[in-house]
């Protein structure tokens, strides 16, 4: 038989990219299909607001975060003081607390019945005018204490890798450290600069739950607002699209701006040696450090600890087994889904290395660049005109797919196929094709080297892609608040229940399950740094 | 006996092989010499079956194993080949390594001792 471009490996990945980009289709078919008279007044009215307040949240937590995240890098990375690889680890920490429980546990810490606020009102200093943290700047700030941990683990991981042969060099030529900073390492880092950057908006404009409860109206409150609160599913789609166009546009100027240019750099053995810190600015350093890492990470586990401990009694019933339940049936599914087809389609492009393949995986990734919320609204227009269909075809008295597990699943493996595939396929790069092309040689045809050389190899990588994809659903929330059936409570949800019916503190257990499963990918990233050593 | 005929190869518009005939009897050694990026890895990737050639044909003892109407797999020429680089599989013992390519072949051709 003719060896032929399209085989069961090229067709099956085209299948299932089309059927990823469907929910997105559908968006933009709702948005291009005329005007509603709701999405008249929003445009006369309001949609400008949400469209500038998004846009500035994106600004202030991307100068906030590249503070946060740039600075502590170059000081842990560049500088020797006492408690240096402590703050290295604390800093990344942040990352396990998902940015809508931090934001709940700020609102607790200082609201208006908060211990701290009535112990300063019994001083007299805030009498009569509270600070009101409902507001849009304490957005900006948690968002930040939360997202900063993107920006400062790959800007150090490519700090330490800059740190070495071309920084010798320079200094050889007389540079003095600083102008080695502002002329080598930040040229070279920038590329990582602008990646982590780009999460971290991406981050901004998927954030559902802080926005929501501290009232700072935002693309993606409005777009669940306009299909639940409005009904109207014509102007959900229309600002699904803004939101997604937006994201589309920064997409396109950090590509631009890196060029062709990579993150990947040689990892070189010989390190820059660090400079000792000493007198007033190893104190400065230390100010600088602990304010991320206190408030994004040991005030609120402080907070989540003692208020777990002390509604513990209850708030563990068979609903708080039920949630935990249906968290693990959900993302176990999804993750399982999502690393199946990861794989496949990453065996596609393996055995059929070319543009259109390349494509394939760019496209079916694509739902990590899109708010949860936009993939949320995408699946559930998507399936109501399946079910209306099969409703008129076969006479049928009640939704099928609508509101169901089907929906909920489907959307998560919309959403997170992209983690799937960068493990997937960077874990590919690593075998050497000779390896295939040996089984191949020796007798066995692409089934059998599939299943009895590359996935034994790559089992452990499959496992940590399910592990990371497992704990990315767990804490994910507006795409769960969209699609979830009705009724159907998981972790996420329980916690902005609570939250929402002013019941924060008993929500406490709740995150704590969410944040002790979030250190999950945390311990085993760490345990594959130190294996690849 | 190995036959080569009028193969040719192209990646996108670069012409990597163009008009090659060979042909190997049995018992031959044969050289293939060329600066980097002559075509000399394509031709044995071919050969094996790891590329599919755009035009020509090629025999192996007689039998077509490319055609412009056929592809034989290459786990269907028994053609042998040693890569350049290590192509060990790193999930299997040393035994096992040796022993993987008897482990494909039909349970009567299976003696490892």
């Amino acid at each position: 038989m003719k060896k032929v471009f399209i085989n069961k490996y090229t067709l099956g990945s085209t299948f299932f990219t089309l059927l990823i980009l469907l929910p997105i289709t559908m968006i933009l078919i709702d948005a291009f299909g005329g005007d509603s008279e709701t999405l008249e007044h929003l445009k006369a009215t309001v949609l400008e607001d949400y469209i500038f307040n998004t846009l500035k949240l994106i600004f202030f937590v991307s100068i906030l975060s590249l503070i946060f995240g740039v600075v502590s890098a170059y000081i842990t990375v560049f500088y020797e003081f006492r408690f240096v690889t402590l703050f290295s680890i604390l800093l990344a920490l942040p990352f396990v607390i998902p940015t809508y429980i931090l934001g709940y546990i700020y609102s607790d810490i200082f609201g208006f019945f908060s211990p701290l606020h009535l112990w300063l009102k019994d001083l007299g200093i805030v009498e009569k005018h509270y600070f009101d943290i409902l507001n849009f700047n304490s957005v900006a700030v948690i968002l930040s204490l939360g997202l900063y941990p993107y920006i400062y683990l790959i800007v150090k991981s490519s700090f330490l890798k800059s740190s070495s042969a071309l920084l010798y060099p320079a200094l050889s030529l007389g540079k003095s450290r600083t102008a080695l900073f502002y002329q080598v390492i930040l040229p070279l880092s920038r590329p990582a600069i602008i990646g982590s950057l780009s999460l971290v908006i991406m981050e901004v404009v998927n954030e559902y739950g802080t926005v929501s409860y501290y009232g700072v109206d935002t693309l993606s409150t409005a777009i669940y607002s306009a299909w639940f609160g409005l009904n109207d599913p014509k102007s959900s789609a229309f600002l699904s699209m803004i939101a997604m166009s937006i994201i589309f546009v920064l997409l396109a100027i950090e590509k631009f701006s890196r060029g062709s240019s990579t993150y990947k750099s040689e990892a070189i053995s010989k390190k820059l040696k660090k400079v000792p810190l000493l007198g007033i600015k190893k104190y400065l350093a230390y100010l600088f450090l602990s304010i991320p890492v206190f408030f994004g990470f040991i005030l609120p586990m402080i907070w989540i600890v003692f208020y777990a401990y002390r509604y513990a009694r209850d708030v563990i019933d068979e609903e708080f087994a039920i949630s935990i339940l249906n968290s693990f049936v959900s993302s176990s599914f999804s993750a399982f889904f999502i690393v199946f087809l990861a794989f496949f389609i990453s065996y596609t492009v393996r055995i059929h290395k070319n543009n259109y393949t390349k494509y394939l995986t760019k496209f079916s990734g694509i739902g990590y660049a899109i708010p949860g919320v936009v993939i949320g609204v995408g699946v559930l227009s998507l399936f109501s005109t399946i079910d209306h269909a099969l409703i008129a075809l076969l006479d049928l008295d009640e939704l099928l797919l609508s509101g169901t597990l089907i929906a909920m699943v489907f959307g998560y493996v919309v959403r997170f196929l992209a983690v799937g595939l960068n493990m997937t396929e960077s874990s590919y790069e690593k075998i050497s094709i000779n390896i295939t092309k040996a089984s191949r040689n020796l007798g066995l045809n692409y089934w059998q080297t599939l299943l009895r050389v590359e996935f034994p190899i790559m089992k452990k990588t499959l496992l940590f892609a399910f592990l990371l994809v497992f704990v990315d659903v767990i804490k994910e929330l507006p795409l769960t608040l969209v699609l979830r059936p009705f009724n159907y409570e998981t972790l996420s949800t329980k916690t902005y229940e609570y939250a929402t019916n002013s019941m924060i503190q008993e929500s406490a257990i709740y995150a704590l399950v969410i944040v002790l499963l979030c250190f999950i990918p945390v311990l085993l990233s760490n345990a594959k740094q130190k294996e690849e050593r | 006996m190995l036959e080569l005929k009028h193969v040719s190869k192209a990646f996108g518009s670069h012409k990597v092989l163009e008009d090659i005939n060979l042909e190997i009897q049995e018992g031959e050694i044969i050289s293939l010499l060329g600066k980097s990026g002559s075509g000399k890895s394509t031709i044995l990737n071919i050969i094996a079956g790891f590329e599919e050639a755009d035009k020509g044909c090629m025999e192996y003892q007689n039998r077509v194993i490319f055609s412009e109407q056929f592809f034989c797999e290459p786990q269907n020429r028994d053609i042998g080949f040693v890569f350049q680089n290590y192509a060990l599989f790193p999930h299997l013992t040393l035994a096992k390594n040796i022993a993987f390519g008897i482990s494909a072949k039909p349970k009567s051709l299976q003696k490892l001792s």
